[in-house]
């Protein structure tokens, strides 16, 4: 039967510009000061907890295929999984939030600093539900080409910047390493909420589902790795005082007739932040659709639009909350991504169900009745 | 012998041409055995028009009646192959309808095109169709005879799709010759064409070609049951199907494709494609279409593969310049003028000293005067056709610059901009009225406004599937095979390693697509 | 769909207030002056294009720009008080140099950076400069090159990699030094020479030859062509910890350039026993600081390899010379760029106590111990750092001229 699925490249640099948001994003100065060699490690460190953090949701869907852990709930019991589901959903809508906040701090913090936050928070909301009311497909492959676009960039910037780049500015650990290697990758961590979103579209991927998972962190660990060398080796400790370091690098990179790439990052910047809002907000919709009724299920998107949207406007006024909420505390997604699908593991241990494709058929399909005779469609 | 296989084949064809309605017209009446009776009958259908004809005679002691509509039927053909032999005929004195229709149907071969009439509204859509139709008193049926001889356009070079070293033959309008053309350039069994009417008033002739070793039988049945649900009283011209066919009609972009070539009709039915003719229209509609299609052109597969990869990759870039680059210069002008290079900004900043308009209002107002001159260029009869590109030159390049109405690097960018977009025609409807909207976004809010339009666009762009045909591919899901004739077209050497079909590339879902 | 373009055109409704300024509304600045002002704020100095010929031809001359001043406690009151004087908005993303007078430069200047390195606009690859005067004087000083002046004080400041005594220094990589407490830096200073009022001032063509310029004999107005500028470079800067400790005049501040992997080209002017004089181009030049570290003992090795060619040459009365006595320039040229690394690090390191070469970095990177000890006390250990200089040079090239002496061999 067929379904709303996209392929394992699609997926897999999906979840990458996803994840180069949270990278972008980064404002190193709420961590405080580290050295070089501590960021790198500790990032590398995260990425392999990471990988081991996915074994157990890969387990459970070898053991149940196209189904996700909200389904496989539903089926044990209704109650647990609306609940369930209704976790996922706020998740995902907190950290779209989150998303929405962080872009419009860059947004007025670096390219407009008169623009007043509603603005900005609107239109990019308004943007990406219109396009998340397309699907997951339509996300999934305009991504491969954004990713092409992103990655072509990124690596015009970088080898600009590789004249000016020297070793001498990355920094040995000097004391207590591995607290500050921990801090790093507890950090790096909690900012990982794309293993949330991967575990929730696993029935969407055709095939391929750890080569999605393998492909996506090292993709991820091998740019954001390179990309911290790069700033670090050009902007040293002056990088990390920056509030958006990366940022810096790309208006500091000059040659020839290229002067100000900083307008260039600008729109890599609006892309992975629009790749991210939407893809959240399609997952987020998915969970709401396995908790409510159907016919609230047209509700869905402009709930989602409000809810974010207010809540943006109230945080983006305020400074000191984003601090709050960009939260090095890594416990939510680890028991969201690992605890969760553990659980069920040890739960169903001895089981097998049958695929229920009825289910999945409702999830993650645009707004259309799949019962209309097409030439009825009406579109938008 | 051949009886049965007739009736089936009358019994497919009324299937096509049968219009299941609840509302009038009548159903059709059919012919009796009394010619008076008929001739009043049809002659009462027409309301007695001007161009109904007909000729009686007696041949034996039968009499027969040929009808036909004025201007439709060649005369010569008419008498040199019709009526002479019919006419020389040794029939006996007191020969009857039956001997007559049995020597007509079968011992002579009158005219390739004969067909058995049966109702009041066959004989009118023959009479129409350009044939003669032979009524007999006494018989209940009619003879068809395909003898059109109605004039029509000659074949001639097609004026939308010009090229160097292609054919110089287009369609034309009637449906008939059209289908001739294309079978003269695919020689082959698998290529079909399937006939039938549409327009409730209009009954025009639309012909489905395909090739059956390559086209998905299932979009196949979408495609006719698409066009079987059209309620329209007049099919005119091919744009009227055009909407049944696409999949959101309210689109930027068309996902169906046009084209006025025989040669390029013929391969993209090799692809497994389907094309759609109308008669009264040399434009074939062709579905499904890429987004890809757009900028490829006959003329690339005569030119050598390098130079035809250059054609290709300025296309794609003549496209985006064409879009973008008057909204990139208003936004960069306007909110981020730091991106220029020091000479640049300081020939554009004394330029725009002293114009009145902000940089916005300067590029809306020279685009639209632009385009009134285009379409007036158009429409104008050609004697005073040449005044308007005067007056176009005068007014846009040089009285405003002078007059300080707008800065001259407007000009320049208005000028790149209107050539670009004629590099890649089929899209110029989309590129037009993207343009304006691009102009605004970045105006209203820089650089961030146009990347946020220009990911919508993009989402929109890559979400429509036509009849499960993914409209990005095969850039995106990338096909490798696909893509040696996207942005590059390689030799010919490596493109007959593997035949694509367009049901075959990765992520289409025509073969089990259950709707649109 | 239709839907969503409503949306979104309604949304654009909101706009208006995200700073969208015309261009014939922008003052762009070219260069910023920031002297001290009266009550220790700061006085700005801006200079903007205003083109003379409006419309589509500008020229390339000094007609095309004007001064603003404007002063203030701080910068950001500075700049915001230059809005009072004049109608436009002053757009600083085009800024090419920031230019310091001396006495802000010895007050401290981390408080007056910070403005840039803050504000969204301005560009973090700006050129620095310290002016021996007021760097109002520098600004509002006439020089015909370039569409406007300051265009040329940047590329003055760019220029130096063609004699190789001096280095140009971004606004990033100044604040860079600034961040670290054992790091310092260096920023050229300009000075502006006397205006040669009908007088032929041989001095002041060869001084503007330091910069790279070709001036003829100067003279205002009347029957001779102007001087192209009167602005020259006239050494290098050293700053530590935010504030000016002292400054090197250009044969002094090769030294430095030498140890700090900054040369690109340069000229050296030896002489031995069978040359006169002769100048060594020198076109390649690669050094490297490795330091020696012994329990608290720090001493560095200084490895240089150069490449050069011979460019003028005059020999010594009767003298012809064979290949082989390229050696012995070879020599001389090594001596003297000895000479030059040690006075230059003599004067940099031991009298200013300003870490200008990553001394301090290379030893955190070779042995993380023994620097998170020393870290505290890293001036005063300045004092005691051994240099050893080994050049490599080789001339491999002779260029278009050679007086080899006539005798078959």
């Amino acid at each position: 039967m067929k379904t709303d699925t996209i392929g394992a490249g699609q997926a897999v640099l999906l979840l990458f510009l996803s994840r180069c948001f949270n990278f972008l994003n980064y404002i190193p100065a709420f961590l405080g000061r580290a050295e070089g060699m501590s960021i790198l490690t500790g990032n590398l460190v995260s990425f392999l907890l990471q990988g081991f953090l996915l074994i157990p949701a890969i387990l459970l869907y070898q053991r149940f295929p196209r189904q996700n852990v909200l389904e496989i709930t539903c089926q044990k019991s209704r109650i647990f999984g609306i609940f369930l589901a209704v976790c996922y959903a706020a998740a995902t809508l907190l950290n779209l939030t989150g998303s929405l906040v962080g872009f419009e701090y860059f947004i007025t913090n670096a390219i407009f600093p008169k623009s007043p936050v509603i603005f900005i928070v609107i239109s990019m909301a308004i943007v990406c539900i219109l396009c998340a009311r397309h699907g997951i497909q339509g996300i999934g492959r305009a991504s491969c080409i954004l990713a092409v676009y992103f990655l072509i960039s990124t690596l015009f910037i970088n080898l600009v910047s590789l004249k000016s780049a020297d070793l001498l500015n990355i920094r040995p650990i000097t004391e207590q390493p591995v607290a500050s290697i921990a801090r790093w990758a507890s950090d790096s961590l909690a900012k990982s909420n794309e293993l949330t979103l991967f575990i929730l579209l696993l029935p969407q991927i055709r095939s391929g589902q750890k080569r999605t998972a393998a492909g996506f962190l090292l993709l991820s660990l091998g740019f954001v790795e390179s990309m911290i060398f790069f700033v670090l080796s050009v902007l040293g400790d002056y990088g990390l005082i920056q509030t958006f370091p990366y940022y810096s690098l790309a208006s500091v990179a000059d040659i020839s007739i290229f002067q100000r790439l900083d307008s260039l990052h600008m729109m890599l910047w609006v892309i992975v932040a629009f790749v991210r809002i939407t893809l959240m907000a399609i997952v987020c919709k998915a969970c709401l659709q396995t908790a409510l009724p159907k016919k609230m299920h047209g509700w869905i998107f402009p709930f989602i639009l409000a809810v974010s949207c207010t809540a943006a406007i109230l945080i983006g006024s305020r400074p000191e909350i984003i601090q709050n909420i960009s939260s090095t505390n890594p416990a939510l997604v680890i028991l969201l991504s690992a605890g969760v699908p553990l659980i069920l593991l040890l739960i169903t241990r001895k089981e097998v169900s049958p695929p229920h494709e009825k289910t999945i058929e409702s999830v993650l399909r645009p707004t259309a009745d799949p019962d209309e005779p097409a030439s009825n469609r009406v579109s938008g | 012998m051949f009886r049965s296989l007739k009736t089936r084949l009358r019994a497919i064809q009324s299937r096509f041409s049968a219009q299941e309605e609840a509302s009038p017209p009548p159903d059709p009446v059919p012919l009796g055995a009394n010619l008076l009776d008929n001739m009043i009958h049809l002659r009462g259908l027409c309301q007695n028009s001007s161009d109904f004809l007909t000729r009686q005679i007696r041949i034996g002691s039968s009499t027969l009646q040929f009808l036909m509509m004025e201007g439709m039927v060649s005369q010569q053909t008419m008498s040199e192959i019709l009526l002479e032999p019919l006419l020389n005929q040794p029939f006996s004195p007191d020969a009857q309808p039956g001997e007559i229709y049995d020597f007509i149907e079968n011992r002579s071969v009158l005219a390739t095109d004969m067909k058995d009439v049966y109702t009041d509204e066959e004989v009118l859509h023959y009479m129409m169709s350009g044939f003669v139709v032979l009524l007999m008193d006494g018989l209940t049926k009619g003879i068809a005879f395909g003898m059109q001889g109605y004039n029509f356009r000659s074949i001639s070079e097609p004026s939308n799709e010009v090229n160097e070293r292609g054919s110089r033959e287009g369609f034309t309008e009637p449906i008939r010759v059209n289908m001739s053309m294309v079978r003269r350039r695919v020689k082959s069994p698998a290529l079909k064409f399937e006939l039938f009417t549409l327009g409730k008033k209009s009954k025009t002739d639309i012909c489905l070609v395909y090739m059956t070793d390559q086209v998905s039988s299932r979009l196949l049945r979408e495609v006719r049951s698409r066009l079987q649900s059209i309620r329209l009283d007049m099919i005119l011209t091919s744009g009227y199907l055009q909407p049944f066919l696409e999949g959101k009609p309210w689109s930027l972009f068309s996902d169906v494709g046009t084209t006025e070539r025989p040669d390029v009709l013929a391969a993209k039915i090799n692809e497994g494609r389907i094309a759609v003719l109308v008669d009264g229209t040399p434009f074939a509609l062709i579905v499904p279409y890429l987004f890809s299609e757009n900028f490829q052109s006959l003329d690339d597969y005569a030119h050598r593969a390098y130079y035809a990869s250059f054609i290709r990759m300025l296309k794609y870039i003549s496209f985006a310049a064409a879009i973008l680059l008057p909204a990139l210069y208003v936004a960069i002008g306007s909110f981020h003028p730091e991106l220029l290079p020091h000479a640049l900004l300081f020939n554009i900043a004394a330029a725009e000293e002293t114009t009145p308009f902000p940089l916005m209002i300067e590029a809306l107002i020279i685009h639209f005067l632009y385009e009134i001159m285009r379409e007036a260029g158009l429409r104008l009869p050609r004697s005073v056709g040449h005044a308007v590109s005067i007056v176009g030159a005068l007014v846009i390049g040089d009285a405003a610059v002078t007059a300080g109405l707008i800065g001259a690097p407007m000009v320049l960018v208005v000028a790149a901009t209107a050539i670009a977009s004629f590099v890649v025609p089929s899209l110029y409807e989309p590129v037009s009225v993207l343009r304006f909207v691009f102009i605004i976004l970045g105006g209203t809010t820089g650089l961030y406004g146009i990347a946020l339009g220009g990911l919508y666009l993009l989402v929109n762009l890559c979400s429509l599937n036509n009849f499960g045909a993914v409209y990005t591919s095969p850039i995106t899901p990338l096909s490798l095979t696909g893509m040696r004739d996207t942005f590059i077209r390689t030799s010919f050497t490596r493109m007959q390693k593997k035949n694509v079909r367009i049901q075959n590339l990765p992520g289409m879902e025509i073969d089990n697509s259950q709707n649109g | 769909m239709f839907c969503g373009l409503l949306l979104i055109l309604t949304s654009l409704l909101l706009t208006g207030c995200l700073g969208e300024v015309q261009l014939n509304q922008r003052a762009i600045v070219q260069a910023i002056g920031i002297d001290l002002g009266q009550d220790g704020g700061v006085e700005l100095t801006f200079q903007i294009f205003a083109p003379a010929a409006s419309g589509i031809e500008i020229s390339a001359s000094a007609e095309n720009a004007k001064i603003i001043t404007a002063s203030g406690r701080t910068v950001s009151e500075a700049v915001q008080n230059a809005t009072l004087t004049q109608g436009k908005e002053l757009f600083i993303g085009h800024n090419r140099i920031v230019i310091l007078s001396k006495e802000l430069a010895e007050k401290g200047v981390e408080q007056t950076l910070s403005y840039f390195s803050a504000n969204a606009f301005s560009r973090q690859n700006v050129c620095m400069m310290v002016s021996e005067g007021k760097a109002k004087e520098l600004l509002s000083a006439k020089i015909n090159q370039g569409i406007l002046p300051a265009e040329t004080l940047e590329k003055i400041a760019l220029n130096t990699r063609e004699a190789g005594m001096l280095q140009n220094i971004k606004l990033f990589e100044f604040l860079k030094a600034l961040e670290n407490k054992h790091e310092s830096s260096m920023i050229p200073v300009a000075a502006l020479q006397p205006d040669p009022e009908g007088q032929s001032e041989k001095g002041g063509g060869e001084e503007n030859a330091q910069s790279g310029k070709k001036g003829s004999e100067g003279g205002s107005s009347g029957n001779s062509i102007e001087q192209v500028s009167s602005i020259s470079l006239v050494g290098m800067a050293i700053f530590s910890e935010g504030k000016m400790v002292g400054m090197l005049n250009p044969e002094e501040s090769r030294g430095l350039m030498w140890i700090r992997d900054a040369v690109e080209r340069t000229s050296l002017l030896v002489s031995d026993d069978k040359y006169e004089v002769a100048s060594l181009d020198i076109f390649e030049c690669d050094s490297k600081l490795i330091p020696v570290i012994e329990g608290k003992e720090i001493d560095f090795i200084l490895e240089l390899e150069l490449q050069a060619t011979i460019g003028e040459a005059l020999l010594k009365e009767g003298q012809t010379v064979r290949m082989e006595d390229i050696d012995n320039l070879e020599r001389v040229g090594e001596e003297l760029i000895r000479k030059e690394c040690l006075d230059a690090f003599q004067k940099a390191v031991r009298e200013f106590q300003a870490d200008v070469f990553n001394l301090g970095n290379l030893v955190w990177v070779k042995d993380v111990q023994i620097w998170t000890e020393i870290r505290e006390d890293w001036p005063s250990m300045l004092k005691k750092i051994n240099l050893e200089v080994r050049p490599d040079l080789k001339i491999d090239r002779v260029g278009l001229e050679f007086k080899s002496d006539q005798t078959p061999r």
